[in-house]
Formats: C-alpha cells, structure tokens, sequence
C-alpha cells in the first residue's frame, strides 16, 4: 500500500509510533523514526529487518528547534521527498487546574504543539513534489471532550486540531492533512492512570475494552495510504465510542 | 554567489517568463510568488544550494535581492 513512499513517523520508539512502523514496513514503506531514545530506535530497527525496506533512525528532542534543523539535515542525506509524516510524539500530565503551573503547561505545548508545528514547517518543504503527500497528527479525545486533571493536555491537543485545519487549507491540495484522536491505549503513556481509571474508561467504551496501539495505527495507515486520497482537514475518533 | 542558478531557481519555481526583470522582482507583486509558491521556491533553493534555511530567513525572503544575500550567508557557512 505504500511502497516506494518514504515516511517520517515522530515518537516512533514505543506505543503507537511503533506500532505504526511495523504496519508501515509491512506495507512497504521506508521510514524515518524519531525519537530521543536511540537504543529502543536501534531495537526497532532489528525488528523491521525481515521487511525489504530502508529503516534510518534519528535520536531527536523536538522540544529542541535546532535539533529539529539538524534532523532534516540528516534526513534529506537520506531522502530528497518525504510522502508522509505521521506527527505521534506527545507527552501527557495530570494535574488539576489549580494546581498546574506555567512549567507543566509550557512543557506540554512545547511537545504537543510547537514541535509538530515546527517539524511539520520543515517536512512539508520536502513534501511538494510527492503525489502522495499525507501529514497526519495524533490529537486525542481529550481535545474535543476535556477530562478531569487534563486541562493543559487537553489545551494543547485541541490547538493542534486548529493547526491541523488551518494546514489542511493552506496546503491542498498538494498535500493533505488529518488528525486522529485516540481514546485511552494501552501504551506507557497510561502507565500512571489508577487501575478504577483504567476500568472506567473500559466500561465507557462501546467495546468494552481500551485502544490497542493497532487499533489507531491501521487508522493512520489509512489516512497515509491512497484509500483516503479525497480526504483533508479531518479529525477521526477512534475512541470505541467512548462519551 | 551563484547569481546565475539563483536566477535559474526562480525562472522554474515560480514559472515566470526568463525575460523577466528578475533581479528588481520582490514578493506578491507578481501572481506567480504568492505564499504558496514563496513555500516552493524556498524548497527549490534549498535543493538547488543543499542548504536548510531558518524560519526567520524564509520570512525575510522579500525579493530577489534579500534572496541573494541570505543565500550567501548560508553558503559562506
Ligand atoms: N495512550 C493513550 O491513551 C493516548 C490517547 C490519546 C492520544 N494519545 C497520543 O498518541 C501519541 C502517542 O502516544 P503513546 O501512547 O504511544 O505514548 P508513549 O508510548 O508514551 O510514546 C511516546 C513517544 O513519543 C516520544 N517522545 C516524547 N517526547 C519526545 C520528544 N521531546 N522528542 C522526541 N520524541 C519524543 C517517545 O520517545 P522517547 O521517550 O524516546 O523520546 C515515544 O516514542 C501521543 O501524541 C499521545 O498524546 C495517546
């Protein structure tokens, strides 16, 4: 499904990133995965080996605009054309509003917004001479439905629904661009939510059951892939129903 | 500075007749470099010259003459 197309996949070390680029190889995709972590890049990496595709990593802190240069330097040592970037690295807080301070909010737009605004500035230069140009980013539920403690999580992804908008009208039709926004996965990320959290959002779901990290990479392979080629400016839910 | 292939750049990124009066050319003054095409042109300059310009410099990218100079600063290292 995307053979011969080169796809930047961000926060690719673990959880849905990684996810992600094993459903990308196995549909023939070379990729460029990031992450700070290099040691679980270079484990992926061995992982994807059976695959007949070009696996090049990148230890980079996108919170770092420099080191965000640097890593497009690299990159178009490798590739002149990127067809897809797939913007998953985030980072989640909890804290109640009253006790979030200005450090815990920074951080959070730091990651969740300005790195893709800024990575998505540089990729989308390598991107206008692709036929099958797709940026997509990893909002969450949590953007459109709010939750309790999640005030700056939730500020922060819901901006970057409003970019994703204002993206999708600024570059079609050359390119297109979409959001997904995941209900509770099971990745690291929700390693700190108590066990009655995790059971609650389980009995909210239709499903009865939490996101697993395929669940949302099929969803961003379809948004990559040409099967989705007259769709733009949209945000997918895909949070079991989730209310 | 390679103002030659500069010039060159310019011609194919924005289509613009090789005539042109390129070296007085500044931006949205013409209807072929728009925003849209002010983002193709960077990317034409970029493969042309194998450089990775700053934000700062894609905005101060006003004309052909700023283009030059910015240009140069990167080539010069
Ligand atoms: N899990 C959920 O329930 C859920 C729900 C809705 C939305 N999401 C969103 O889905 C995306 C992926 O989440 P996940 O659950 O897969 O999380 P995860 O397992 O914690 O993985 C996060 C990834 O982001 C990378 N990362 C974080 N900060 C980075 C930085 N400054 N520079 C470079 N890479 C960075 C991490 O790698 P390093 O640590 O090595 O840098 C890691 O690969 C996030 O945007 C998240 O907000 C998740």
């Amino acid at each position: 499904m995307l053979q011969q197309r080169y796809a930047l996949i961000t926060g690719a070390s673990k959880g849905i990133g990684k996810q992600t680029a094993h459903l990308f190889a196995k549909n023939g995709a070379n990729l460029l995965l990031v992450a700070r972590d290099i040691d679980t890049l270079v484990s992926l990496r061995d992982e994807l080996q059976e695959f007949s595709i070009n696996v090049d990593i990148f230890s980079c802190d996108l919170t770092d605009e420099n080191e965000i240069k640097s890593l497009f330097i690299k990159i178009k040592k490798v590739t002149k054309v990127i067809d897809i970037v797939v913007n998953n690295a985030g980072i989640i807080k909890s804290s109640m509003f009253s006790m979030t301070n200005s450090d815990t909010l920074k951080d959070m737009f730091q990651t969740n917004l300005y790195a893709p605004y800024i990575l998505t500035q540089y990729a989308t230069r390598m991107m206008r001479k692709s036929p099958y140009a797709s940026v997509i980013f990893i909002s969450s539920m949590m953007a459109t439905k709010g939750g309790i403690g999640h005030s700056a999580y939730a500020s922060s992804k819901s901006a970057l629904d409003g970019m994703m908008k204002s993206l999708a009208k600024e570059l079609a039709p050359t390119i297109r661009v979409n959001a997904i926004a995941p209900g509770v996965v099971q990745t690291d990320m929700i390693k700190t939510l108590s066990e009655d959290e995790k059971e609650e959002y389980t009995s909210k779901s239709l499903f009865k059951r939490l996101a697993t990290p395929n669940d949302i990479a099929t969803v961003i392979l379809f948004l990559a892939s040409d099967m989705s080629k007259y769709i733009t400016a949209e945000l997918i839910n895909v949070d079991g129903g989730i209310c | 500075m390679q103002t030659e292939k500069l010039k060159q750049v310019f011609i194919e990124a924005l289509g613009i007749d090789k005539n042109t009066n390129i070296e007085n050319l500044e931006y949205n003054t013409i209807d072929e470099w728009d925003s849209v095409a002010h983002m193709n042109l960077i990317g034409e300059i970029e493969d042309a010259f194998e450089i990775m310009l700053d934000t700062d410099d894609i905005i101060d990218m006003s004309s052909f003459t700023k283009a030059k100079e910015i240009v140069s600063k990167y080539l010069k290292g």
